[in-house]
């Protein structure tokens, strides 16, 4: 739901070679990614360039659902399906579960996927309630975050907060206000899709700031730098935001790579491309974070014997530069 | 002993103090009003184990554990099992209540809702269910109704046990661990193997070489020539033994050339319990 086409040649910068060996060895987590409008090739991709761990929000997928089993069914996937698939690269898929706000539009279904959430929301897998928030800044979009806030208070556990493109600032407020209202604790809370605009408004709240590197549309990952620089790497956050639109799965390693060439210490480009987003989904309380590091060093080739370390490379990679398939 | 009681006991060696009570306690739950407390408890219960408990891995003696075939279960999926095991209620009540936790589980909770499919009630229930688990993507899910699952082979036709193997074979299972394997086998189940073997020749692919012992009673000429040559160029001993047990079975029907050269590798052939102990492991 992230996708806005309106292209601006003048704001993508100047192209940079690839370069990801300078981090090399290093691991990250992208906090908001919809691997399910992905390939193998993207799962490859980011094990390779040491995503070792996703985390996607439940959101809309292009075209309207009509009926609640097609939501069931969606989320029933995001704890299963999708979870195994991502585990035969070696990545631990996380999810959050959710009504998006543009959906929350047709209020009869809401209604029914509001009665399902609970079902969902204390799962393996499950991290917390997302993405949610507001799209068109409607009165149902209004009441089924206000709903759903109150669903992640009683179950104690993290929102993620899509914020709206139009009409951007007030919006992002306006979330967080009743937020606030509601008695969160923006500890608790990452207001996403930030931009130059909002982004301090979101810090001095003490939310947590999510940036979505996510081409022609979003923030460019060069603005990234600059944010950074600005405002320090406490409580800011990197994704991609990978969809079914042109975006790039990469952003998090990408945008590293690019913090850590513009002088940024190694040390915040860690905390902005992993551990704020592991603090605030609070994944220590799902897995081991040690078995990450065992995800990292071990063998890719070592034969994958049903244990939980996860290490990538068991499933046979494709020759892309030749015309023989076989 | 009951099996729930041999389980429990394995399980509760397992656990912290802490965990153990509040096992206790939920088991009180479930009986009193499990309609009110059970989904709660199993789909919450990841969130009640220790990391290391929750992943470590427990095996219990076959004899200990009856209908179950406990290998190398996740000491959470083995506490879900047992949890499962508790439930009972007249039949039309039991199903609904079942189905709904099939329907909204995640992959751990399907992973044992299928592993304890041969300890649920009223078993001519769950027959459907097998199947749709033996079509399900999630490679941990389906090895939790083929392998070690005594389920299938107890209650499957032979239709859906046929598509049962094949599909072990196609993804990848070790073929060993399905329980009845030998006892279950069948001239249409032959037949749909040598119809693979074919394929996979086309494709100059692999064949596993428990293809061979299971279909050897019914193999085709043509199939017995492919068989020859794989057995030339197999270089791995233990596959090697299991195709000259498929021979073995068909010695007078094999070629001239073929004999030529290999008949004396037949003289010292070993029994196939203990070709398929070699393999195995
Ligand atoms: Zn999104």
């Amino acid at each position: 739901m992230c996708t806005e086409m309106n292209r601006d040649l003048s704001t993508m910068g100047k192209p940079i070679p690839l370069e990801l060996d300078v981090i090399k060895g290093m691991k990250f987590v992208d906090p908001h990614i919809h691997m399910v409008s992905r390939t193998t090739d993207d799962y490859q991709a980011l094990f390779d360039a040491g995503v070792l761990l996703v985390i996607e929000p439940a959101f809309w997928v292009g075209q309207p659902r009509t009926g609640l089993d097609t939501f069931k069914d969606y989320y029933s996937s995001l704890i299963g399906w999708e979870r195994f698939r991502a585990s035969q690269f070696g990545i631990r898929h996380f999810c959050t579960i959710g009504l998006n706000s543009r959906e929350a539009n047709n209020e009869p279904l809401a209604e029914q996927v509001m009665e399902l959430l609970p079902h969902f929301i204390y799962k393996e897998g499950v991290l917390g309630i997302g993405e949610i928030g507001f799209d068109d800044q409607t009165a149902a979009e209004e009441k089924y975050y206000r709903a759903q806030l109150e669903l992640a208070k009683e179950a104690n556990v993290p929102v993620q907060v899509h914020t709206p493109h139009r009409d951007k600032t007030r919006g992002t407020i306006r979330s967080m206000e009743i937020a606030l209202e509601h008695g969160l604790d923006p500890q608790m809370v990452i207001i996403d899709h930030n931009s130059e605009e909002t982004v301090k408004d979101v810090l001095d709240r003490g939310f947590w700031a999510g940036f979505t590197i996510y081409p022609f549309t979003k923030m460019g990952n060069e603005r990234m730098v600059d944010i950074v620089k600005t405002y320090g790497p406490e409580k800011i956050m990197v994704n991609s935001a990978a969809d079914w639109g042109i975006s790039d799965p990469l952003a998090v390693p990408k945008t590293a790579a690019l913090m850590l060439q513009k002088g940024i210490a190694r040390e915040s480009v860690e905390m902005v491309t992993y551990s704020n987003a592991i603090e605030a989904f609070a994944v220590s309380n799902h897995i081991d974070l040690a078995s990450l590091n065992d995800t990292l060093q071990a063998d890719p080739s070592a034969k994958f014997e049903g244990n939980t370390i996860l290490r990538g490379g068991q499933q046979p990679r494709l020759n892309k530069g030749s015309i023989i398939i076989s | 002993m009951k099996t729930t009681e041999k389980v429990m006991e394995a399980l509760f060696q397992r656990l912290s103090m802490e965990e153990i009570t509040y096992l206790n306690q939920s088991a009180q739950q479930i009986e009193e009003d499990y309609k009110k407390h059970f989904v709660r408890i199993f789909s919450t219960l990841n969130r009640r184990l220790s990391f290391a408990n929750r992943e470590s891995l427990i095996s219990l003696p076959a004899t200990d554990s009856a209908k179950l075939l406990i290998v190398n279960w996740t000491v959470l999926k083995l506490a879900r099992v047992w949890l499962l095991g508790l439930l009972h209620d007249e039949k039309e009540a039991y199903q609904q209540f079942i189905d709904k936790l099939f329907e909204y589980a995640d992959m751990q909770e399907l992973e044992a809702l299928y592993a304890a499919l041969p300890l649920l009630d009223y078993p001519e229930l769950w027959v459907e269910r097998c199947k749709e688990g033996i079509r399900n993507n999630i490679g941990t899910v389906q090895q939790a109704v083929i392998e070690h699952n005594t389920f299938s082979s107890s209650q499957l036709e032979e239709e859906a046990w046929n598509q049962m193997i094949l599909k072990a074979f196609f993804t990848g299972k070790n073929i060993l661990n399905i329980h009845g394997l030998f006892e279950r086998n069948n001239p249409a189940l032959a037949a749909a193997i040598v119809d693979y073997i074919y394929e996979r020749d086309s494709a100059k692919r692999d064949i596993h070489p428990m293809l061979w012992v299971l279909a050897k009673e019914a193999l085709p000429e043509r199939a017995l020539g492919i068989l020859e040559e794989r057995y030339a160029a197999e270089q791995d001993p233990h596959n090697k033994s299991l195709l000259l047990q498929a021979l073995a079975t068909n010695k007078n029907q094999l070629s001239q050339p073929f004999m030529q050269l290999h008949a004396s590798e037949f003289d010292q052939i070993s029994p196939i319990a203990e070709v398929l102990e070699a393999y195995k492991k």
